[in-house]
């Protein structure tokens, strides 16, 4: 069968950025990671493509952690801000919910163990059960059970964090 | 093997149930376990919750705009290799891009982007022109698409198409009544003749059957499973005996799309002859236009 890569593009490119961005937490940069893999692809022509740019996409990001991990220890970090800044003086409080929001649930998803999270987003990114255990190592009969674990944890993580935001609000309002 | 040792499913094992990870057989041993388990079915709801609640806290950790940056070629490059008929790669400024091919510069707007929300890279045109497989590509990335919240393309604020959580994969057919059998494909298939409709290209999960009140031939209720794991049920019968079924479905909340009926066969002979009608909708809990764009896949054959 002939490599399409250009219904790999439109089939998955969407789910690489999200996959990636769940890593890499940068928009602009998911999608330089992405291009990356999907630049790759054409050059290696994978037989299995859709596991493959999954498989490579979690390389590039871990290359990509330890990259920013040594430019740290020379760049004094400034502190982050969402990178696509709103157009519209409405939609700034929307956006600093939504980005309030989004950091319950990055630090929700780094209380979960790296294979357990791996799972998840593998699984969010639409790959089969047989594909997350080819990507993982894992056992094929070890995929539901890892994937109901973290799905329980994510959330427990999450609503923790809600509660200990309620009680916040509360004791500022007494 | 009997299941009658069968204890409790495992939530491991709903887990898989409800992300379509099962044979049929293990689907359909569970399927048959929940309607008898009232501790199961409250698990199982559970578990579809908690898949749904994962689904919509993923979703928030997206990024606002995907593919906003895929710009169309401003021409086609001068020689074109052969790797660059299904794609090129340009380098523009230091970036590199993956381009779809260049097209004669008519963009087509899809029913399914403005439907199912689909980001704006796939409103870019399309080079090769050719309808059937652009709607088969639509429809392959729709599936897809449709169980995940997408952020909306072309807004500053991100608006999350809430997904719909209502039975997203895990829930149990529509129309649960006794006189509803399991059936094999093939023993449907025997049923209907050898004609029996189904959306092309999608796995049929489960078969079940209802007898004629007239003698007739049985309505058939096909579930089949989209690639996102979520659940879409054919309905097919003569059309007086659809009616009720009709009417169950539309009581539970679930859509329904625009009806296939085929030509009426003649039966019986001379003052005796009865008109049928075969009439096909696609059911299941998603917006009615993906129904529509599914429906147009049948093959009523
Ligand atoms: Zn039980």
């Amino acid at each position: 069968m002939a490599f399409d890569l250009e219904g790999l593009y439109r089939t998955t490119y969407d789910s690489v950025v999200r996959f990636l961005y769940r890593k890499v937490w940068d928009a602009d940069r998911a999608e330089d990671l992405a291009q990356e893999v999907f630049m790759r692809a054409l050059a290696h022509q994978p037989e299995k493509p859709r596991s493959w740019v999954f498989a490579v996409a979690a390389n590039i990001a871990r290359d990509e952690a330890r990259a920013a991990f040594r430019r740290r220890k020379h760049l004094v970090l400034i502190s982050h801000e969402p990178s696509a800044a709103p157009a519209a003086n409405d939609d700034v409080e929307e956006a600093m919910d939504h980005a309030e929001q989004e950091a319950e649930v990055k630090r929700a998803l780094a209380m979960l163990t790296p294979r357990d999270r791996e799972v998840l987003l593998l699984w969010d990114a639409g790959l089969s059960y047989p594909e997350i255990a080819e990507q993982t190592q894992l056992a094929l009969g070890a995929v539901g059970t890892t994937l109901a674990r973290a799905r329980q944890r994510v959330v427990e993580a999450h609503d923790s964090m809600e509660g200990q935001r309620a009680e916040h609000r509360a004791n500022a309002r007494s | 093997m009997p299941n009658i040792a069968r204890t409790h499913v495992p939530e491991a094992e709903l887990h898989a149930y409800c992300d379509g990870e099962l044979s049929p057989s293990q689907r359909v041993e569970i399927a048959e376990h929940l309607l008898g388990c009232l501790i199961c079915r409250a698990q199982h709801a559970e578990v579809a919750e908690l898949r749904a609640r994962v689904t919509t806290l993923l979703a928030i950790a997206s990024p606002r705009q995907i593919g906003r940056r895929v710009v169309p070629p401003a021409r086609r490059p001068r020689r074109a290799s052969r790797m660059m008929i299904a794609a090129a790669v340009a380098i523009i400024g230091g970036g590199a891009w993956l381009l779809v091919p260049p097209s004669d510069g008519e963009r087509r707007p899809t029913q399914l982007a403005t439907s199912l929300g689909l980001v704006d890279f796939f409103r870019l045109g399309h080079g090769d022109a050719d309808l059937a497989a652009l709607r088969d590509r639509q429809l392959a990335m729709a599936m897809r698409t449709i169980a995940a919240p997408q952020v909306q393309a072309g807004r500053a604020a991100p608006q999350f198409l809430r997904p719909l959580l209502i039975g997203t994969g895990t829930e149990v057919d529509p129309v649960v009544t006794s006189e509803w059998t399991f059936a094999t494909m093939d023993d449907a298939l025997k049923a209907a003749n050898g004609r029996l409709a189904r959306v092309a290209d999608i796995p049929v999960r489960l078969v079940r059957i209802h007898p004629s009140a007239a003698g007739g031939r049985p309505t058939f209720l096909i579930r089949q499973e989209l690639a996102d794991g979520r659940f879409v049920w054919v309905v097919e019968g003569l059309e007086g005996d659809v009616a009720p079924v009709e009417q169950l479905l539309q009581a539970s909340g679930i859509a329904m799309s625009a009806a296939t009926r085929t030509r009426p066969d003649y039966v019986g002979t001379g003052a005796q002859t009865t008109i049928t009608v075969r009439m096909v909708r696609v059911v299941g809990y998603l917006p009615v236009d993906s129904l529509n764009v599914l429906a147009q896949k049948l093959v009523v054959r």
